[in-house]
């Protein structure tokens, strides 16, 4: 019974023993009363003689009355007591049965609390700090402490320290009500010293005046889920890894920058890792290579198979067309491109038919010693032509892609190609591309994106690098990506693609010391020349910022009678070289800062330009007659 | 990163560098190298014969090869510097800071003076 209730009671029992006491005193005192009266009114009215008998009878009914009413109220009082001490005996019974309900519900609220298999922990909440109020023991389990040790620990330690920022927020978050209740999946640290994935769902419980009075947290062990996670995203990574290497290796051919005569740069990006676009480059001779980029039905690993076939199977009716000619003993002209494509079509056309499957392609030769371009167009992207003097022509498809069609006789078109002139060949990832506003890049702006920076670049990697930025940058991309860019370059002018990496620092030495050897000159003012080239080459793979994914450094060689000149072409940030050289104090050690004072000592002439996005450093060499070998 | 080490007359470690550069390329491995083997040397040559080309990474590698054996009191010499290096080092005024000599032999006796 509540103590308020046992003092009511002992209130009552108090009340009715003062009623009790005053009705026996109010008995007594009208029994004087009455006998004082007797006496009063006998001496009044009989003188002291005895009591008249109607006297005594008069009192003694009077006295009568009064006692009745005495013992009515009394009795009255005494069953209104009864009534009140039963109520309150109902009262406390209620009350000892809600006692018992409670300890009931507390045992059951224990057990579960300590029998569940799920952690729990309460901390109570004090402003925007916890305290670490209760933990069960399937907690103390899931990271191999006491519960002892896991109370004294403050709330928070055990969280792996790479996710303890991440805690603390969503703790914060939740304190200052910016969130009911939150759900995340962080580490812990087991007593073993692994790590244990916990999936926390925590929430607000409040007081009676509704203030946050604690946090309440479940804690689930989810690291199975969560390392077979970990072990699914690893195993589809490596799988992407190998797709993309076999991507690289058998659908895109490595940039061909060594072809004599054509400089070429390609760019891929597979929207799944792996994908069905494709790029083989044939050289046939000085002065003569195929370019073929071909696009498979589909992406994934089957379309990759597919357009490895599709290629292996140009190379065989290449050499299979080629074997023919020399055992009928013809000494002819090279298999053409329609013969090629026909050939290819029927070799391929069961397989993709039976896989339900087509090929777009576009299939190109560049005969830079005749100075003619011929094209077989298979349903691709059709080839853009820039030409030198600004215009842009496509290159129009005429065949259905290959595997649509049995049978298909197979024609090409030729058109004349000069120096200077640049052509693109890309898949339909570029122009389905979504550029920030929804919009598709489309035909349009592709054709006159390629205008523009077909005549302001020259090097096919800063045209293909350009497109990218201007058109691909922030678009959405569903497809495989491709560009390959093919351009006729003046004479005389060699190029190298390279990696930014300081690796091909020896591929720049050798191709300054080849100029240099073609040019008949030598000597120490060469040898410091090539030490700035590499300097400037360094300083590229070193300190160039906004370089994008994959983009390479094209070294241009372009010597001219009296001159030796390198041009470093990239795709970066704008570089603007100091006006003074920083002072350099020898007798201090330094350990850098040499580079630009060995480029500005070394060479005759260093000109930094800037073009929507490609930086070009170009050193010049002037050289004398004297200095021929 | 080929860099073999000996000690003649003496106390003289003379360390030949057998790469044919010295750049940005292996400078990372040549510095940790060079430094591992020059630990407490305080007379040191260095024999860069073998060295066609160097720039301003190797430059820098070369003075913090100084700076160690600085450090310790000590000295750090190079000799047989190809006409290249030689230029490079002229362009950049370092014999003003390093001691270069023609051969090895000379360098090596250069302590004993």
């Amino acid at each position: 019974m509540k103590p308020s209730l046992q003092a009511a009671e002992r209130m009552l029992r108090r009340r009715g023993r003062h009623l009790a006491a005053g009705a026996v005193g109010a008995a007594v005192m009208v029994a004087c009363i009455g006998w004082g009266a007797r006496v009063l009114l006998g001496h009044a009215v009989l003188g002291g003689t005895a009591a008249h008998p109607h006297i005594d009878l008069l009192l003694l009914s009077a006295c009568i009355v009064v006692l009745t009413l005495l013992g009515a109220a009394y009795a009255l009082a005494r069953r209104g007591l009864a009534n009140d001490m039963a109520a309150l005996r109902r009262l406390a019974e209620q009350d000892r049965r809600a006692e018992r309900r409670l300890r009931t519900s507390e045992a059951r609220l224990r057990a579960v609390f300590e029998q569940t298999a799920v952690g729990i922990a309460l901390h109570a909440v004090d402003g925007m700090t916890v305290r670490r109020v209760d933990v069960n023991a399937a907690f103390c389990r899931m990271l191999g402490v006491s519960r002892e040790t896991l109370m004294a620990q403050a709330p928070g330690a055990a969280v792996h320290p790479d996710d303890a920022p991440r805690s603390r927020e969503t703790l914060r978050q939740l304190l200052a009500g910016e969130v009911p209740a939150v759900v995340l999946e962080q580490r812990y640290l087991h007593s073993s010293g692994r790590h244990v994935w916990m999936r926390v769902s925590a929430s607000i419980a409040h007081g009676d005046d509704d203030g946050a009075r604690y946090v309440v947290s479940v804690l689930e062990d989810v690291s199975q889920a969560r390392f077979a996670q970990l072990e699914l995203e690893r195993a589809r990574s490596r799988e992407l890894a190998i797709g993309a290497r076999i991507q690289q290796a058998l659908l895109v051919s490595r940039s061909q920058a060594d072809v004599p005569g054509v400089w070429l740069g390609t760019f891929n990006q597979a929207s799944q890792g792996i994908d069905g676009d494709f790029v083989e480059v044939i050289r046939h001779g000085p002065l003569c290579v195929d370019v073929v980029s071909g696009d498979v039905m589909g992406k994934g690993v089957n379309a990759a198979l597919i357009g490895a076939a599709v290629k292996m199977q140009i190379s065989r009716t290449l050499a299979e067309l080629l074997t023919r000619r020399a055992e009928q003993g013809a000494r002819g002209p090279l298999p053409t491109p329609s013969e090629i494509v026909a050939d290819v079509h029927r070799a391929m056309t069961p397989m993709l038919q039976e896989l339900d499957a087509f090929v777009t392609m576009s299939y190109v030769r560049i005969d830079a010693a005749r100075g003619l371009l011929t094209w077989v167009g298979c349903g691709h992207e059709e080839p853009l032509l820039a030409r030198a003097d600004g215009g842009v022509e496509a290159l129009a498809n005429q065949h259905p892609p290959l595997g649509v069609v049995d049978g298909q006789h197979y024609e090409q078109a030729s058109t004349r190609l000069d120096e200077g002139d640049g052509l693109l060949l890309h898949s339909d990832g570029v122009s389905d591309a979504r550029m920030p506003g929804g919009e598709r890049v489309g035909r349009d702006r592709l054709r006159e994106a390629f205008a523009r920076a077909a005549s302001r670049h020259g090097t096919p990697a800063a045209v293909v690098q350009v497109l990218r930025r201007e058109l691909l940058a922030d678009a959405e991309v569903e497809d495989d990506l491709t560009m390959v860019f093919a351009r006729v370059p003046p004479r005389g002018q060699r190029r190298l693609e390279l990696p930014r990496n300081a690796a091909a620092i020896a591929a720049v030495r050798g191709a300054v010391q080849k100029m240099a050897l073609q040019e008949g000159v030598g000597g120490t003012e060469v040898d410091l020349f090539e030490v700035a080239v590499v300097e400037a080459f360094t300083n590229v793979v070193r300190h160039a910022s906004g370089v994008p994914d994959r983009a390479p450094v094209e070294l241009l060689l372009a010597p001219s009678r009296g001159t030796l000149a390198v041009e470093l072409v990239y795709a970066a940030d704008a570089y603007v070289p100091p006006s003074e050289l920083p002072g350099t104090r020898l007798e201090d050690l330094p350990e850098g800062g040499f580079g630009l004072s060995i480029i500005q000592r070394s060479c005759d002439r260093v000109d930094y330009r800037m073009s929507s996005g490609i930086c070009t450093t170009r050193l010049e060499l002037w050289h004398e007659v004297a200095w021929v070998a | 990163m080929d860099l073999t080490a000996r000690t003649e007359a003496g106390d003289v470690l003379v360390i030949a560098l057998g790469e044919d550069c010295l750049d940005a390329s292996n400078v990372q491995e040549f510095r940790d190298t060079a430094l591992s083997m020059l630990h407490d040397a305080q007379r040191v040559v260095l024999d860069m014969g073998a060295v066609s080309f160097v720039d301003s990474s190797g430059l820098g590698a070369l003075l913090a090869c100084l700076r160690h054996v600085h450090g310790r009191q000590g000295d750090f010499r190079l000799c047989n510097l190809t006409g290249s290096v030689q230029a490079l080092f002229e362009l950049m005024r370092m014999h003003r800071v390093l001691h270069i000599l023609p051969t090895r032999e000379e360098a090596v006796r250069s302590y004993a003076s």
